[in-house]
């Protein structure tokens, strides 16, 4: 069996297969954005709160395996904590947006407390999209 | 547009055959460090094409929930609120442990 013996071409394979990789990772990242099927501003909450806990989950994993730098570890545990406390107000906007909404069908409350509870649910929505970017950027960046 | 997609579905795969090939081959051709570093950077790649698959297809998992919601008229109900939560709480809670410097996390 012919023997692969030269060090520098399997530098070049391994680089080239890590570049590849990445561009594969970055292709099917981008395969599905759930926020963009999502139409109602529930819906939309529900994409952006889970599309945080699918990163959330990549990053537990990563920090599972041995390989990782504890480093990188500790940033992702970083990033986590800033991402989760907004993503969870995101999560208490909601169940005051559905209490509210039940409210109104039931006749026992406006719609003007109605308006106020989508409003605030909209501003965790805006607020949680930054928080699990920066998340999702962590991830990726742990991952080269 | 169904070709693209197919073919980027499969293309994860392939590499990960491809980069669990050449770990064999690095592996039995390895000297001394160099070889443990290619099979290192070669398990890198493989790694990075494995969370790439799987947080892939969490996200379409999702995708496809919401785009049923949106067929449907739907909006999300409490038990699966409560199923997003209760994996957060559990990711949350195992990145926080992991992320603790060692002298933390050993010492509590």
């Amino acid at each position: 069996m012919k023997r692969i013996s030269t060090p520098v071409f399997l530098y070049t394979i391994a680089a080239v297969l890590a570049v590849i990789a990445l561009a594969a990772l970055s292709l099917s990242a981008c395969q599905s954005n759930p926020v963009k099927e999502a139409q109602t501003l529930d819906q939309k909450a529900y994409a952006t709160y889970g599309t945080f806990v699918v990163w959330e989950e990549q990053a537990a994993v990563l920090t599972q395996d041995a390989a990782t730098p504890q480093s990188v570890k500790s940033a992702l545990a970083k990033a986590d904590a800033t991402a989760k406390p907004v993503a969870d107000h995101l999560l208490e906007a909601v169940k005051v947006y559905e209490n509210v909404s039940t409210q109104l069908a039931a006749g026992t409350t406006t719609a003007e407390k109605l308006a106020i509870a989508t409003a605030d649910l909209q501003s965790w929505v805006n607020e949680a999209t930054p928080a699990v970017t920066n998340l999702v950027t962590a991830v990726k960046g742990a991952k080269k | 547009m169904s070709t693209s997609n197919e073919v980027l579905a499969v293309i994860p795969a392939f590499l990960r055959s491809i980069v669990t090939s050449l770990g064999a081959v690095v592996g039995d051709t390895a000297h001394a460090g160099r070889g443990a570093a290619i099979t290192s950077a070669l398990n890198v790649a493989a790694s990075l094409i494995e969370r790439g698959e799987a947080g892939a297809a969490e996200l379409q998992k999702l995708a496809d929930q919401v785009k049923d919601m949106v067929a449907a008229g739907t909006e999300p109900t409490a038990e699966q609120w409560a199923s997003l939560k209760a994996r957060s709480d559990a990711a949350h809670a195992a990145l926080q442990a992991a992320g603790a410097p060692a002298d933390e996390a050993g010492t509590a």
